[in-house]
């Protein structure tokens, strides 16, 4: 064999192994199973009984999600905990893995799965529940839309990928209602549309004590986190905006928004944040409110609080919050405008 | 021009509403001076205003500017990036009337 034939097949060789390693990560690399039952989220042998090894469990301040009921599970490798260095932006060990199940009318719709596969990749997907509500197969990239009536002439819409990513964050993903203020053992008697605890739900004090979190905290049990307020109305109102606004309407950077953080880290101190809602004036100004009086809060001027308005609207160029909901949730209207007529009326 | 012209040049209603065409320079109040690359990225591969927010609205074609690659996305920002800034606060979207049920 001459130099050249041997160079060319070591070439040659080397072409073919890089192909064979390429086809084999990508066979490896983990993707969303076809169907929920492949997902771990239920006992092998059991379908529709969830494995124990899947923990329930209920944040103290709900998602309004048009009504639906839902139900939560997630799931902790053994051996591992999660890194709550970041008191913030909590890590999950890999393996972690979250479900989110819709209910609309007494049927489940769809179950929403959060999986961190590997170091550098969380997985999303969402399975669409069958006819016969024995099982849910994944949804296509782009969602399900309208696949049920929740409201006169309102349907809901399966998210699609992007979707995901809007919410669950491109930057650090993660789940979004599993944190110390929504597991607080100190939990809020007034939350809106607060679910009550059931028995075997786990919370902060189930994670302290099964040494989930790292580094070990027990200052969430003897301290556990609360949004201080003077009023029990201020203090359920912030909570709600915590789990409706906080994802976006926070310092992380992820958008330009600079005004009061409303994310669940941050609203220990609920009296300045409600200080600094008051106070800041909001580029997006309320129709039919004069240039420049349109505030995230007007206790003054209610109508010209833009929370308020943009919690009333349904139409897409300005409703708040932007996705996931298509009915206005008017229990928290009520919520805000009471809060602005009583409490924020007074200072 | 006075800021009313303007406003009426660079606008498009159609059956969705009013939409105005957003100011696209690095002014950090009115424009994108704030706005990272990041956001532009997902801005634009998602439709949606920051890649979180409201959706776009027509005629912005961002599923088209949304299949670019990366570094074409990234060009794109580092021209409108290199922009002088001009202060020129858009109005919201306009919503159409509600519909009657």
């Amino acid at each position: 064999m001459t130099g050249r034939v041997r160079a060319a097949s070591a070439a040659l060789a080397t072409i073919w192994m890089g192909a064979l390693l390429t086809a084999t990560r990508a066979a490896e690399a983990p993707c969303a199973p076809p169907r929920l039952s492949d997902t771990a989220l239920y006992a092998a042998g059991h379908p529709g009984l969830v494995d124990p090894a899947n923990r329930a469990f209920s944040p103290q301040y709900p998602l309004w999600s048009d009504g639906a009921a839902k139900a939560r599970w997630v799931y902790l490798p053994p051996g591992t905990a999660i890194d709550t260095t970041d008191a913030g932006d909590w890590q999950f060990p890999v393996g972690t893995r979250f479900w989110k199940e819709f209910t609309f009318n007494g049927r489940k719709i769809e179950t929403r799965f959060l999986w961190r596969a590997t170091a550098d990749r969380w997985i999303f997907a969402t399975y669409v529940w069958n006819e016969e509500q024995s099982d849910a197969v994944l949804a296509p990239d782009e969602g399900v839309r309208g696949i049920v009536e929740v409201g006169a002439g309102r349907r809901h819409d399966v998210p699609g990928s992007s979707d995901c990513r809007a919410c669950h964050g491109s930057k650090r993903p993660g789940p979004l209602g599993f944190n110390a203020l929504q597991l607080s053992t100190d939990r809020d008697p007034h939350a809106i549309h607060g679910e009550p605890l059931a028995p075997g739900m786990i919370d902060l004090g189930t994670l302290v004590r099964e040494r989930k979190l790292a580094p070990v905290r027990p200052e969430l049990l003897s301290n556990p986190p609360r949004i201080h307020a003077s009023t029990p109305l201020t203090r359920s109102v912030l909570g709600y905006f915590a789990a409706n606004c906080g994802t976006c309407h926070n310092r992380s950077g992820e958008t330009t928004f600079t005004g009061p953080s409303l994310k669940h880290s941050d609203l220990s101190d609920g009296e300045a944040t409600t200080a600094g809602l008051l106070a800041y004036a909001t580029a997006w100004q309320v129709p039919g409110q004069p240039e420049g009086t349109s505030r995230m809060l007007n206790a003054a001027t209610p109508d010209a609080s833009a929370m308020l308005a943009r919690m009333r609207s349904r139409r897409p160029s300005s409703q708040m919050p932007p996705l996931g909901t298509v009915l206005r949730d008017d229990t928290a209207i009520d919520a805000v405008t009471k809060w602005l007529a009583t409490d924020l009326a007074k200072r | 021009m006075d800021g009313r012209r303007r406003r009426d040049q660079h606008r498009v209603r159609r059956p969705w509403g009013i939409s105005f065409t957003a100011n696209l320079t690095p002014d950090p109040e009115t424009g994108l001076g704030k706005w990272t690359e990041e956001m532009f990225i997902e801005t634009m591969r998602t439709g949606r205003h920051q890649g979180k927010g409201r959706h776009l609205l027509p005629p912005m074609p961002y599923s088209m500017v949304g299949a670019l690659e990366d570094e074409d996305i990234k060009s794109l920002f580092a021209y409108l990036q290199s922009l002088p800034p001009v202060k020129n606060r858009v109005p919201a979207p306009v919503d159409p009337p509600e519909e009657k049920k």
